[in-house]
């Protein structure tokens, strides 16, 4: 039987994306002083937000993405995951995706979307 | 008995064909994007698939359109409208992508229309016109064609090149 990984579903602007669920310490109401921003597009409804922790100055601090709707938690295949190809490996937080038939979802690392947003690296 | 016109000519043949000059041709997979009929050397073209689900990426340059899923396999969608600067694609359900291998890790384009396999006589193939718009880093020649018109020749192997240089230099 093949390894399996955790990713939490959810949607932005009608995109699927997925993350590690083990970033994921809650979902919760929006915190706009919390977010990191829409570092995957402008939310349509931006009900919810992933929230999770990051460390600021050496302080853990939670942050948030802002998302239209959290679709579910997934055991994924780690045989079904891939990285990037080189040619789409651009923002620093798509970090893979998750093929399935035809689908293609694209995984998200929260942390590091708190990174670009302290770097000025965001889409407001 | 004169005769036939036929029984002449057998009586003429040749029992052998004679040499002939033969002239170099290159096979090129031909497409539709917009305005524009573009081929490539078939050889650099893995397959030819119908679109699928295409997600986009954000952060990419505006002729990356997605990424699709392609038998388990990740492969970036690109643009050549865009990448060229001569308009926008659309996609539509009609829409076909071409997947190429050339330069390492696999990438597709999108083309409105196949036009299908042309050999194309090299001794046919001109250096790109100065008045064209198109750039002439791309191409390595243009064609006449009596089916499709003026046919450009596009240097697939540097355009992919290009494009993961302005992809990876953002």
């Amino acid at each position: 039987m093949s390894q399996t990984v955790e990713l939490v579903l959810f949607e932005i602007a009608g995109v699927r994306y997925a993350s590690d669920l083990t970033q994921v310490r809650r979902i919760g109401v929006v915190e706009p002083e919390q977010s990191v921003g829409h570092p995957l597009g402008k939310p349509t409804l931006g009900r919810r937000a992933l929230v999770f922790s990051t460390t600021v100055e050496n302080r853990e601090v939670e942050s948030q993405l802002c998302v239209d709707a959290v679709l579910g938690v997934h055991a994924v295949s780690v045989d079904d995951v891939r990285r990037l190809p080189l040619a789409a490996a651009v923002s620093p937080f798509t970090v893979g995706a998750w093929v399935e038939g035809s689908k293609t979802v694209l995984l998200v690392d929260l942390h590091a979307t708190s990174v670009a947003s302290s770097r000025g690296n965001h889409d407001d | 008995m004169e005769p036939s016109p036929l029984q002449r000519a057998l009586a003429a043949a040749p029992d052998h064909p004679k040499m002939q000059t033969v002239r170099p041709d290159e096979e090129y997979f031909v497409f539709r994007t917009g305005e524009l009929t573009l081929g490539v050397l078939s050889h650099q073209i893995r397959e030819v698939t119908r679109m699928s689900a295409m997600t986009p990426l954000p952060r990419t340059p505006s002729f990356v359109l997605g990424v699709v899923g392609q038998r388990g396999q990740v492969v970036p969608v690109f643009d050549l409208l865009r990448f060229l600067s001569q308009g926008e694609s659309k996609v539509t359900a009609r829409s076909r992508l071409f997947l190429s291998d050339s330069g390492g890790g696999a990438v597709s384009f999108v083309a409105d229309m196949v036009v299908g396999l042309r050999r194309i006589f090299i001794s046919e193939k001109l250096p790109p016109p100065m008045s064209s718009s198109l750039s002439h880093e791309f191409l390595n020649g243009v064609v006449q064609s009596r089916e499709v018109g003026a046919l450009s020749l596009l240097d697939l192997p540097r355009v992919i090149a290009s494009a993961r240089q302005k992809v990876t230099a953002r």
